[in-house]
């Protein structure tokens, strides 16, 4: 029991890192694509935290009553939509979409991040023990901490050493390491094909994290063509 | 108080609170980048810091208070929070001070330490005493009711969280002073904690804390209504900090004898006009050896130094030194005068007012993106001098526009494109730095124009010898990879053996035979040199106060230039600028290498520019 809770904290850790890596990568995204930097960046970051606010509304109900399964459905579409999101705005932008085509797309991707993210803490908090006292705070500690580490591995490491394409993809692989880790947690009442599915998106995502510097030009000569 | 109104408070206190905490990270985090350079890293580290502090206070309560929420305890929370929270700016202000202080007087790097020392401090305590705020409304709010409490009130917390985040860039920071910003949202808590007590919800708080709370609520008027003049003792500790560090006592003197800063907010920069005190002599008299301009105009303005976002811009008494080498050199080495010129930021109007000295130039289309700066630029008196109200001229046309944007959209080709942009000292502005930005530069100019742009700001961050090794190198790759072939590296340079210039320095040395110099070593320590004799103390002191006034620029072609071009003419009423000294501007060392390396290039998805080892240095006006 003790060891399913600490990775459950693990776990809590790891994805509020991710979603704080996804918010600043978009954000910065976004100011290089758009005028008025920093209108944009706070427009990111308030609809990022109202989407949350969303998911997390959205999470009660019939959700809580299987979050294990529900919490590996969010990391696989985290893992897509957050590890490739930069590579969907690069393809919009190619495609010259009108403005305001492009920045709706744009904005509809950071409140489905943002509303995927805001399912995460209710499941976590539902996966635990209920017998287990303030669950809640611990969890959002451990939420916390993700957080601060993920700001300072974006500032530090992500966006000036690695650049904002292979950061995507290198969180985008950790949300789908943590669909695996889920699976060991929950034990073996979930359905094989979407261990299959989960372990499918692990092997692309690295295959792409290990390609990262060559996605990485071909979209800056597409950006500048 | 009815249990259905408890519970209704617990959720407006939730999204009340939840904005206040996100208001003070904001607030924090933009006080202290006003203070520090590399921007984005300090956001980030404030945004992390306070993060991390509010999951200590929620672990916190875990253990210490087992779960245990009182009103009592809220009531605690909210005071404290009320008094450091109105508090936190003013720290970071004093910290800056602090840090001024101590680099004056103590060793330069400890006031960095100091500084980033007391930040962090306030940081963690606003932080810390926040995060106990989200559980202890869940703990109050699961004793009155149990059902689906905690989501409701996580999600009014987040609600809250975009109020603020929303509020703060869009109503509060346009309007108000940071101060002010402080002490509103720390009176918020202060109602929080007198709802407390007059709803009757909590009984036992005691007599001393009522009258604190009260009491409170008066300093907090009266400072919110004197916001304007603390701004001022702020700004002037900032840009006089070298006279107020004199003392400790010192630090606290109002300085009223000095001039009011004139200070224009826009949403995009501060714009602030200083008055410094007249330099000493003899450099006074030697300024007046290289630059003809006071004796032309006796009454020219003297003394005005302009800062954008507390960064040193122009100095109304030597800013040809600036203007000339970087509208003219360029004209020299093209050897033909451009027709359709594009200036890129220059907001000022300075580099204009030498553009239009020219008659073969037939447009200049200036983009800049803050409006506030352009009207500065065509009706504050000082600055309408100085670029000889250029902004009249009918050839020039302005556009008010965020330059990255207008370049790539941009489908008219040019003669000629200056970028004069701030220094890049955080990724936003670093964009304007980009490999990105300079292939739209590439397309947007004719294949015969020349492209120019100011790369000062280096020298503001690494000394002489580390400018050629490393960031030099980052904006050579980054124009190879953009295309540019020609790429010359030029100095505004003065002569430094000007016999004139040395027999005032040696004028005024007279008998003393012996300097000490205290110099910033890179890295950790003072570089301590001695310099002896009357003769070689005179060269160092002029060489030393002439490599202050010089700036980097880089010259730009599409295609390969010969080495030795044809130096074509350039304008002759210039103040500074004369041919013997174009020819010293081009004489230095230059990088050279076939092929762009890819670490080096300053892109948008991987910024190299500003260089992240310095992330840590703070700012100070001069």
């Amino acid at each position: 029991m003790k060891r399913i809770l600490s990775r459950i904290y693990l776990i809590t850790f790891v994805l509020s890192f991710c979603s704080i890596v996804y918010e600043l990568i978009l954000a910065q995204t976004l100011s290089a694509f758009l005028a008025d930097t920093v209108l944009r960046y706070s427009v990111t970051v308030g609809l990022y935290l109202f989407s949350l606010g969303i998911g997390s509304l959205l999470a009660e109900g019939t959700f809580l009553t299987a979050p294990a399964f529900y919490l590996i459905i969010v990391e696989i579409l985290l893992a897509v939509l957050g590890g490739f999101s930069i590579v969907f705005l690069f393809v919009a932008d190619a495609l010259r979409l009108s403005g305001g085509v492009f920045s709706f797309l744009a904005h509809g991707l950071i409140i489905l991040i943002g509303i995927l993210s805001g399912f995460e803490v209710p499941l976590l908090i539902a996966l635990m023990d209920k017998d287990q006292p303030n669950r809640e705070s611990l969890i959002l500690g451990f939420n916390y901490l993700g957080a601060f580490l993920g700001t300072i591995a974006f500032a530090f490491i992500f966006y000036p050493r690695l650049g904002l394409i292979p950061s995507s993809l290198l969180v985008g692989t950790m949300n789908a390491l943590i669909g695996i880790l889920l699976f060991k947690a929950a034990g073996d009442k979930l359905p094989k094909g979407l261990f299959i599915l989960q372990a499918l998106l692990l092997v692309l995502m690295v295959c792409c994290l290990l390609n990262a510097s060559a996605i990485n030009d071909y979209f800056i000569k597409l950006y500048l063509r | 108080m009815p249990q259905q109104h408890k519970i209704g408070s617990i959720y407006v206190m939730t999204i009340i609170l939840s904005a206040c905490s996100i208001l003070y990270e904001l607030l924090i985090a933009q006080a202290v980048v006003s203070l520090a350079t590399n921007m984005v890293v300090f956001y980030s580290l404030t945004i992390g810091l306070y993060l991390i502090s509010m999951g200590l206070g929620a672990l916190y309560f875990h253990r210490h208070f087992k779960g245990q929420g009182t009103w009592e305890l809220l009531f605690r929370v909210e005071m404290a929070l009320a008094i450091i929270g109105s508090l936190s700016v003013f720290i970071v202000y004093f910290a800056h001070m602090l840090a001024g202080f101590c680099e004056i007087r103590f060793f330069f790097l400890g006031g960095t330490i100091l500084f980033l020392g007391l930040v962090m401090l306030t940081i963690i305590m606003i932080g810390f005493l926040t995060g106990l705020e989200v559980p202890l409304l869940l703990r109050l709010g699961q004793e009155l009711r149990t059902t689906q409490v905690i989501n409701r009130i996580l999600a009014f917390d987040y609600f809250g969280s975009l109020l603020g985040g929303v509020l703060f860039p869009l109503v509060l920071l346009p309007h108000f002073e940071l101060i002010q910003i402080g002490l509103a949202v720390g009176f918020i808590n202060l109602l929080v904690a007198l709802f407390i007590l007059f709803m009757r919800i909590e009984k036992k708080v005691g007599l001393m804390e009522q009258a604190l709370s009260g009491l409170l609520v008066v300093v907090f008027s009266i400072a919110f209504l004197n916001a304007g003049n603390i701004e001022q003792f702020f700004l002037k500790k900032y840009y006089y900090y070298k006279e107020t560090s004199e003392s400790f006592v010192s630090l606290f003197d109002p300085m009223d004898k000095y001039p009011t800063i004139e200070r224009y907010a826009s949403p995009y920069q501060k714009i602030d006009i200083v008055q410094v005190p007249p330099i000493a002599s003899p450099y006074w008299e030697i300024l007046r050896v290289y630059s003809n301009k006071y004796h032309v105009y006796p009454d020219a303005p003297t003394g005005y130094i302009l800062f954008l976002d507390g960064f040193f811009q122009l100095w109304s008494d030597f800013e040809e030194v600036y203007h000339e080498y970087f509208a003219h050199v360029p004209v020299a080495l093209n050897g033909k005068v451009p027709q359709d010129v594009l200036v890129l930021g220059a907001g000022d109007g300075m580099l204009m007012r030498e553009l239009v000295k020219y008659p073969g130039i037939k447009t200049i289309t200036q983009v800049d993106i803050d409006r506030t700066i352009v009207e500065l630029a065509r009706v504050h008196p000082l600055l309408r001098w100085l670029n000889n109200n250029v902004m009249a001229d009918s050839r020039v046309k302005v556009i008010i526009a965020d330059a990255y944007p207008f370049l790539r959209n941009n489908q008219k080709k040019f003669d000629a494109i200056y970028m004069d942009f701030p220094a890049p000292f955080d990724y936003n502005l670093s964009k304007l730095y980009s490999r990105e930005f300079y292939s739209f530069a590439f397309k947007s100019l004719k294949d015969d124009g020349y492209a120019v742009l100011d790369a000062a700001s280096l020298k503001a961050l690494s000394d002489e010898k580390d400018f050629l090794k490393s960031d030099a190198q980052m904006y050579f790759h980054t124009l190879k990879a953009a295309g540019f072939q020609t790429i010359h590296f030029f100095t505004s340079r003065l002569e430094q053996d000007n016999p004139e210039a040395l027999a005032l320095m040696r004028k005024a040395i007279g008998d003393s035979n012996q300097l000490v110099v205290k110099e910033r070593a890179d890295g950790f320590g003072i570089h301590r040199e001695e310099v002896n004799g009357q003769e070689a103390i005179a060269q160092h002191l002029l060489s030393s106060f002439m490599t202050d006034q010089e700036h980097q620029f880089i010259f730009l072609k599409k295609e390969k230039q010969a080495s030795d071009p044809q130096y074509g003419e350039i304008v002759s009423d210039l103040f500074v600028l004369n041919k013997a000294r174009v020819f010293l501007s081009i004489n230095q060392s230059q990088i050279e290498a076939a092929a762009a390396e890819p670490s080096y290039v300053n892109s948008i998805l991987r910024p190299t520019i500003p260089n992240i080892s310095y992330w840590w240095r703070i700012k100070f006006p001069y």
